[in-house]
């Protein structure tokens, strides 16, 4: 499957955030989105997955536009920067919802296997965070997108995530953005820069640092 | 029936709020003792549960994602609440009106 969007226009007020994007994402990769803060990358992965309005877009899937209200066919899951899981249920009751096994869970980072009785707020930030990551990437839907996955997460964890990532793309498509750009390089079979509202592809080093994204190589 | 299940999991994020509200009405009816004190209820009611859900969608919005990504859309969030706070509204005060 391949997942396509382009022509997104998003203006605030007199703001231009996005004019020329253009980006795919096939089943089986792992593409990194890099950008400065403010850049627009979590806005672009929230009018992807349709929570978010844009002036324009076009989304589609192996050539089929997706238009109104295609979040009910569950094609993109969508990790926000933000918490993900409301308060009010307990890590088990996100699994069933999301329709995820346990074993799952279990198999990959057995030591949340201990919190599935506690609601989000009740363990710490960093396991609330994988838990998050984990659910996401476990779900059916053929498409992912993780926006800061790895943030408070510390280093052991994020290495595992980032295998998890890996192994998981053997069955879905995933987009990941992250200011940890060594992590994102090193699980992204692609890697692109939104900068000035474009979204730019990126071939080596030397371009990130031309883009502004770092200082120097 | 997955989509019922989330709706009514999604109604959690003005249950609280929108059961006291409910349950305040039909004591001020029961404590009135006519049912001819239901249109005043009825037009509480509707404004408290715009409130409700103007205050959500205002200031807890970022908990929607995680119904967004079980496939219901916004407008089917806000849809489910509302019904589910009525249907939940309508049983309490008819059950007390069919006391008076």
């Amino acid at each position: 499957m391949k997942l396509e969007f382009d022509s997104i226009m998003l203006e605030f007020e007199m703001h231009r955030v996005l004019s020329a994007v253009h980006m795919a994402c096939n089943t089986g990769e792992v593409v990194g989105l890099l950008g400065r803060n403010g850049s627009g990358k979590s806005c672009l992965m929230r009018i992807v997955f349709g929570s978010m309005a844009a002036q324009s877009k076009s989304v589609r899937i192996d050539g089929q536009y997706l238009t109104g209200d295609y979040m009910r066919k569950k094609r993109i899951a969508y990790l926000p920067q933000h918490d993900l899981l409301p308060d009010s249920i307990t890590f088990a009751t996100a699994l069933n919802l999301f329709g995820v096994k346990a074993e799952r869970i279990e198999r990959s980072f057995p030591e949340l296997m201990d919190f599935l009785k506690y609601k989000p707020h009740q363990v710490s930030g960093g396991q609330r965070r994988i838990f998050e990551a984990l659910l996401i990437l476990f779900s059916d839907h053929p498409f992912c997108f993780l926006d800061e996955p790895f943030s408070g997460i510390m280093p052991v964890h994020a290495e595992q995530l980032s295998e998890i990532i890996c192994a998981e793309k053997s069955r879905k498509g995933i987009i990941v953005s992250d200011h940890l750009h060594r992590q994102v390089r090193a699980i992204a079979d692609r890697l692109y820069v939104l900068a000035n509202g474009k979204t730019y592809s990126i071939q080596s080093e030397a371009q990130l640092v031309e883009l502004g994204y770092l200082l120097e190589v | 029936m997955h989509v019922i299940r989330v709706a009514l999991y999604s109604f959690r994020l003005i249950a609280i709020p929108a059961i006291l509200i409910t349950l305040t009405c039909a004591a001020f009816l029961w404590q009135s003792g006519t049912v001819l004190f239901l249109v005043w209820l009825f037009w509480t009611k509707l404004i408290t549960t715009l409130l409700l859900i103007g205050f959500v969608y205002l200031f807890r919005s970022s908990a929607f994602c995680f119904y967004h990504n079980m496939g219901l859309s916004l407008t089917n969030i806000l849809i489910a609440m509302i019904l589910i706070d009525w249907l939940v509204a309508i049983l309490v005060l008819g059950g007390v009106a069919t006391l008076l």
